[in-house]
């Protein structure tokens, strides 16, 4: 059993075009927030209040969301207010310099100083705010998928050896990455791998590399690439079309085009809640 | 709650901060495909601040730094760096440490581990590498520490920045 339980996850697709005329960034950002801050209320629900209350972090992740801070059309604090307006557990701490591995890295600096039984929450926004093509198709991963993803977490006892984050040394970080995760699943009991989803080129590289592991399906031809949000939608998926009566054990795996990668082990529950919500965009 | 004793140092990058090297010009602008983003592009506010530094040569410089101050407080010391996106390239290995966190903004983590962890050491650049990035060319460094003997050492630690033409605002 891994110290860290899945006790929810939730996705909401955003649509390719995200606004039907463009936005400027604040209100841009008042929308998603609402669309982050409803999704994270849906995601602790469940939980008694007494619960809630050990809910010790959340972090707002995303790999395609630099632009407007950059630039400085707005900035982070603005958003964080936004958010909090929301209710007492929206996300307060914005990382995205690790790109898709942001979540992984982030839970290790959390795991850090805290190790104490409690909740934490990993939201993960892709959104094509400025609706640039680069980000809709690319040669690096093809079509993208968009969308806001949280993950309420249950850390039920010190972290371990659960959690990975490395960066590869060659590269040729999508094989060395294929090899630390055969690797690194080897040394577990009954895991599954939960993958990022890349095109037809790059699957039949894990094929290969991967050949003897458990792996859920890539999900790249429904979803295309979604980012850090990947293994969560793969597992997601997975709850969603089979009804898991025992407590399962995954490999989330994630890895950036800059070649830092983070997997973390999870357990599954019946208990889990798996939220699929519609696809939503600006009218 | 535990005594925090603060150091902050405010500096400048005045000028190229490797005198006398060629620097690579590692700029790049995501590819332009559509009339979209063409306006998208020719919209988006830009600096009016010099360009003083690459990619490359912002991370050689916070390499160095973080190696320092690693050196300097030992295993006990929390790095919190501002680090805008898109990075531009794969980052040092000392910058991906697990005592180091990168963060587009660096306020909400500094109030959480200030007081909590032996040494905390932010740095807060706003160095521009490229047009579209904002920023002053400034530098915040700062120490919060539980222990009261820290002045030299961050003296120490904020001497090296004169060698990148960085200089106290």
């Amino acid at each position: 059993m891994s110290a860290l339980t899945v006790k929810s996850i939730a996705f909401t697709p955003l649509k390719q075009r995200l606004f039907k005329q463009r936005l400027d960034s604040k209100t841009a950002f008042l929308w998603l927030s609402e669309m982050i801050g409803k999704q994270t209320n849906k995601v602790i629900a469940p939980l008694t209040l007494n619960e809630q209350n050990k809910i010790k972090r959340h972090f707002l992740c995303s790999t395609m969301v630099e632009l407007p801070f950059t630039t400085g059309e707005i900035s982070w604090s603005e958003v964080a207010s936004m958010l909090a307006k929301h209710g007492p557990h929206q996300a307060d701490t914005f990382i995205n310099a690790y790109e898709c591995a942001s979540w992984g890295f982030s839970l290790r600096h959390y795991l850090q100083h805290e190790q104490e039984p409690q909740f934490l929450l990993v939201s993960i926004l892709d959104a094509n705010i400025y609706d640039l093509e680069f980000w809709r198709y690319n040669e690096h991963w093809h079509e993208s998928g968009f969308g806001i993803t949280t993950v309420l977490l249950e850390v039920t006892k010190p972290v371990t050896h659960e959690l990975v984050t490395q960066c590869a040394v060659t590269h040729n970080s999508m094989a060395e990455f294929a090899t630390v995760v055969r690797r690194s699943v080897a040394q577990r009991d009954n895991c599954t791998l939960a993958m990022p989803f890349f095109p037809e080129n790059i699957q039949q590289m894990f094929e290969k590399l991967l050949a003897n592991q458990a792996r859920l399906p890539d999900l790249h031809h429904s979803l295309g690439h979604c980012f850090g949000a990947d293994p969560w939608l793969s597992i997601l998926n997975t709850g969603l079309n089979n009804s898991i009566t025992q407590n399962k054990h995954y490999l989330a795996c994630s890895l950036a085009l800059n070649g830092y990668f983070a997997m973390a082990e999870v357990t599954v529950t019946p208990q889990t809640q798996f939220i699929l919500q519609e696809a939503m965009g600006y009218e | 709650m535990n005594n925090v004793y603060p150091h902050h140092y405010l500096g400048q990058l005045n000028n190229i901060p490797f005198a006398n090297k060629p620097s690579a010009a590692l700029a790049r602008c995501m590819p332009l495909a559509n009339e979209n983003d063409f306006d998208v592009f020719s919209q988006l506010p830009c600096s009016d601040a010099p360009i003083l530094i690459n990619f490359i040569e912002h991370y050689q410089i916070l390499n160095e730094l973080v190696n320092q101050a690693n050196a300097l407080w030992d295993c006990e010391l929390t790095i919190l760096l501002r680090i805008s996106m898109p990075g531009g390239m794969r980052l040092p290995a000392s910058l991906l440490a697990d005592n180091v966190l990168l963060m587009q903004d660096v306020e909400p983590e500094l109030k959480r581990l200030s007081g909590k962890v032996k040494h905390l050491l932010v740095i807060d650049d706003h160095f521009i590498r490229y047009q579209l990035e904002q920023g002053d060319n400034a530098i915040a460094i700062s120490l919060f520490t539980l222990s009261a003997q820290q002045n030299t050492r961050f003296k120490q630690f904020i001497a090296k920045l004169a060698h990148y033409n960085i200089g106290e605002k």
